[in-house]
């Protein structure tokens, strides 16, 4: 399903270049639970932007199923993470002026859904991620856990075919991050690709494929 | 687009504590503008009301007359604007206005009820060669001219003219006479001195026809001191005429040598007074409203700056949703026209009271539908204005950099 090929990474700044990521090669199948762990700074979270198309690599190509994402322009890029990509970021990233239910049905809305259909699958995610009954709670009103589950629900509202997650149960308590892991493995499960960005390596088994990172290469 | 119509009433009524001030803002501005449009349009009505008014009453524009120490105390001169100075005013302001009439005074004055009312003219003979050089008449050593619009000139140099309203006058047969009504009167020298015969009353003469006599045969008792001649002016634009009546009565005192005064007829001095007041009650909310327009699209297009640095990350976030940038650009534009149309209806529901308020105007102040079609379309061009100024910020949003400075 992805395929990434010598994909480099630099960054230009006042005359240095830093290499975030050199040479990382990388295949992920369909339906497959991926879990890249690594230190801070080992490029573990460039490499996500790459897959999620949030950024581009210097050098390399990266083929999602049948298309080279290198040769899509940046509005061909948003259509194509509306369809196909969902994110999870650590610090959940919801709009605070919005409910729980509206967060969710972003995606849906730049996908041109109307309202009545967005309402309804919105209010479907969020009933399975265990949030039925906070659906017009705004962020503020949430715990840290609750905010994921609805982050969660949001990266799921456009069906996508790649889950994404930045270090999901960096903010979250233990107790919390069993949940939220049950749950991703749960939309695992059911079809969705998910490739997981964390240093916790103890979250591995989760995982059908463990990537660990050091110095922007696979170790 | 209708996501993004949703999206943006969310974060209008979500961020109303912000906007609440942008709203109000532009609510005491749209009222400005209404009322000042309202102002503008009644003033433009009653100017045009005004003009047809004095038009039709051949308004004094000028009423203003020569000081008797202008001729020298103790004589008992007739005195009033010049031809001359009329000529001279008129070729200097003949592209401002039409200068319909150049002479006019009412002399109520001559030897006992034989001329009850009369009308005298100061003119060179030049000019009445010109005028009336067909009627030319000889009366020995005097010179005399009669004809449309003249009776007679005796003299050389400046002359009088006389003649009693509701007379008609015509050549005579003789060149020496004159036909008023069905008699005829010949015009000798000493009938000139003071003893023209016109005492064969119900005579009917039309005030165009005049009648001149000379002033240095003006005999004892003649003339007086209250004589004032009148120009009447028709100005193309009734604003321009404060300024221009006070240029011209600088003209002639400085022509004069300031041995010159004047006054205002009742009408003009109404007339210029009401186009003072309504020149300065534009000016003034013209000045008002332009003001409140800079302050409005310049705090606006800050308030809204600001906004768009706060929601970088959402923009962001945005962008990896699937967003696109005009998705955003929208969503801001909606917001901005939400706020701004919002402060419009209010400014214009405001401005419409303030109209209805308006008593203390110089003219009747009255509010129309066409008043809020300025302050509409300014609601429309404020947006666009904003837009404008924040777009390259948004347009400058970086996904990945903004949620990495999270």
């Amino acid at each position: 399903m992805i395929t990434l090929s010598n994909i480099s990474k630099k960054y230009q700044g006042r005359g240095v270049s830093t290499a975030a990521l050199n040479d990382v090669s990388l295949r992920v199948d369909q339906g497959e639970f991926v879990i890249i762990y690594g230190k801070s700074g080992c490029g573990k979270s460039t490499l996500l932007n790459i897959l999620g198309t949030m950024d581009k690599p210097t050098d390399g190509t990266y083929h999602f199923k049948d298309t080279d994402i290198g040769s899509l322009k940046f509005s061909e890029l948003s259509q194509f993470r509306n369809r196909h990509i969902g994110f999870i970021f650590q610090s959940f990233y919801l709009i605070n002026e919005f409910t729980a239910l509206a967060n969710v049905e972003m995606p849906l809305g730049y996908a041109g859904i109307g309202k009545g259909e967005r309402r309804r699958r919105a209010e479907e995610l969020l009933k399975m991620v265990g949030l039925e009954n906070k659906m017009k709670n705004k962020p503020s009103q949430l715990s840290g856990g609750e905010q994921q589950r609805v982050a969660i629900a949001r990266s799921l509202a456009a069906a996508p075919s790649l889950l994404l997650a930045d270090e999901p149960t960096g903010n979250l308590d233990e107790k919390t991050t069993d949940d939220i892991m049950a749950l991703l493995k749960r939309i695992n499960q059911e079809g969705t690709t998910v490739i997981m960005v964390t240093h916790n390596v103890d979250l591995a088994h989760y995982a059908d494929k463990v990537v660990h990172m050091a110095d922007g290469r696979i170790v | 687009m209708r996501y993004s119509i949703q999206k943006a009433a969310v974060m209008v009524r979500e961020n109303i504590k912000i906007y609440l001030w942008v709203i109000v803002e532009l609510t005491l501005i749209t009222g400005v503008l209404v009322l000042a449009d309202a102002t503008h349009r009644s003033a433009d009505r009653e100017i045009g009301r005004l003009s047809e008014i004095y038009q039709d009453q051949e308004i004094y524009l000028i009423y203003n007359f020569l000081s008797e120490e202008y001729f020298g105390a103790g004589e008992r001169a007739a005195c009033g604007i010049t031809l001359q100075d009329f000529m001279f005013l008129r070729e200097r302001y003949s592209d401002r206005g039409a200068f319909q009439y150049y002479v006019y005074d009412h002399l109520s004055l001559y030897e006992d009820g034989v001329f009850q009312e009369m009308y005298l003219v100061w003119g060179s003979e030049e000019f009445f060669e010109r005028q009336f050089g067909k009627g030319r008449m000889d009366f020995g050593s005097l010179k005399g001219y009669a004809g449309p619009g003249a009776g007679a000139l005796l003299s050389g140099g400046d002359a009088m003219l006389v003649a009693s309203p509701g007379m008609e006058i015509s050549i005579g047969s003789q060149p020496d006479s004159l036909l008023i009504g069905d008699a005829e009167y010949r015009f000798e020298p000493a009938d000139v001195s003071g003893t023209i015969p016109l005492s064969q009353a119900n005579i009917i003469i039309d005030s165009a026809w005049c009648l001149f006599l000379p002033i240095e045969e003006r005999p004892e008792g003649w003339g007086q001191t209250n004589i004032g001649t009148t120009l009447s002016i028709c100005f193309e634009d009734f604003r321009e005429a404060p300024e221009l009546i006070q240029e011209m009565i600088s003209l002639l005192i400085e022509r004069h040598e300031g041995k010159f005064s004047y006054r205002h007829s009742d009408v003009l001095s109404d007339y210029i007074s009401r186009a003072e007041a309504i020149l300065n009650e534009i000016d003034l909310f013209s000045f008002i409203a332009k003001v409140c327009l800079c302050v409005a699209a310049f705090g606006i297009a800050g308030i809204m700056m600001i906004l768009v640095r706060r929601r970088r990350k959402e923009y962001a976030i945005s962008y990896a949703m699937g967003a696109h940038k005009w998705n955003i650009c929208m969503e801001l534009l909606f917001e901005v026209f939400m706020v701004c149309g919002t402060g419009s209806v209010l400014g214009c529901l405001l401005g419409f009271l303030l109209t209805c308020l308006q008593t203390q105007s110089a003219f009747p102040v009255q509010f129309s539908a066409g008043c809020v079609s300025v302050p509409v379309l300014l609601s429309l061009l404020i947006p666009l204005f904003t837009g404008i100024v924040i777009l390259p910020d948004v347009n400058a949003v970086n996904p990945m950099e903004t949620m990495k400075c999270e």
